[in-house]
């Protein structure tokens, strides 16, 4: 999966999950202070991520995100430690 | 067996689970019979307290996880309810046997399924989300 490819599912988690227009979804957007996610938001967050990308995310991977191109990069990264990133 | 007021902080006439037929740290099963009483209407169960009971169930879930590690449920907070439909009137005198299970837990908060039978009828169903607070 391409970074293009994972940005674009992410942005479909917070377009259909928290109802935030796509045009605000870039990846310097912090997800709290622009995006106006909240901490009871963490958990569906990160729900609808692992059913998306079938991926195990960690209470530590969410206390490193501040911003969409966080998650980007935390998805990748989950993405590759279970192979099914393509070569 | 542990009793249901040592797991959790609800006392009547709020608390309308009556028994633990199960408790995991991942799955509870509570059941309750309904008795007229302020939360009825002479006939049937007031429908919010549906979503109560599988709320009381969870508190007893997370209430027994807790204290298995020498800690207890200061205050459980109910913060978040998605797609909870309820499907039939539970009617007074009927019993119900409120099912939940551990979707995920992420730091203080745990995401449930959470069912509610009654005999074979799925009375009640749906997500709850809720913010445990863990007490010394």
């Amino acid at each position: 999966m391409t970074p293009q490819e994972i940005h674009s599912l992410v942005e479909r988690v917070l377009t259909e999950e928290f109802e935030i227009e796509a045009s605000r979804i870039v990846p310097t957007a912090r997800l709290r202070e622009e995006l106006g996610l909240d901490s009871l938001d963490g958990l569906d967050l990160v729900v609808a991520l692992e059913k998306e990308f079938g991926c195990r995310i960690t209470e530590g991977d969410v206390k490193s995100i501040r911003t969409v191109g966080d998650v980007n990069g935390m998805i990748e990264l989950r993405l590759n430690e279970a192979g099914s990133a393509p070569a | 067996m542990i009793s249901i007021t040592d797991l959790i902080h609800h006392r009547p006439p709020v608390l309308c689970i009556d028994e633990i037929v199960e408790c995991n740290e991942t799955d509870a099963t509570c059941a309750m019979t309904v008795r007229e009483g302020a939360f009825t209407d002479g006939e049937c169960l007031w429908e919010p307290m549906l979503l109560e009971a599988v709320a009381q169930t969870a508190a007893v879930m997370s209430g027994n996880r807790l204290r298995k590690i020498g800690t207890k449920l200061e205050r459980g907070l109910l913060v978040g309810v998605r797609g909870f439909a309820i499907h039939r009137e539970v009617r007074v005198g009927e019993r119900v046997v409120c099912h939940v299970k551990v979707l995920r837990r992420l730091d203080q908060f745990v995401l449930v399924d959470g069912r509610v039978t009654c005999g074979d009828d799925v009375v009640a169903e749906g997500q709850l989300k809720f913010h445990e607070v863990v007490g010394s």
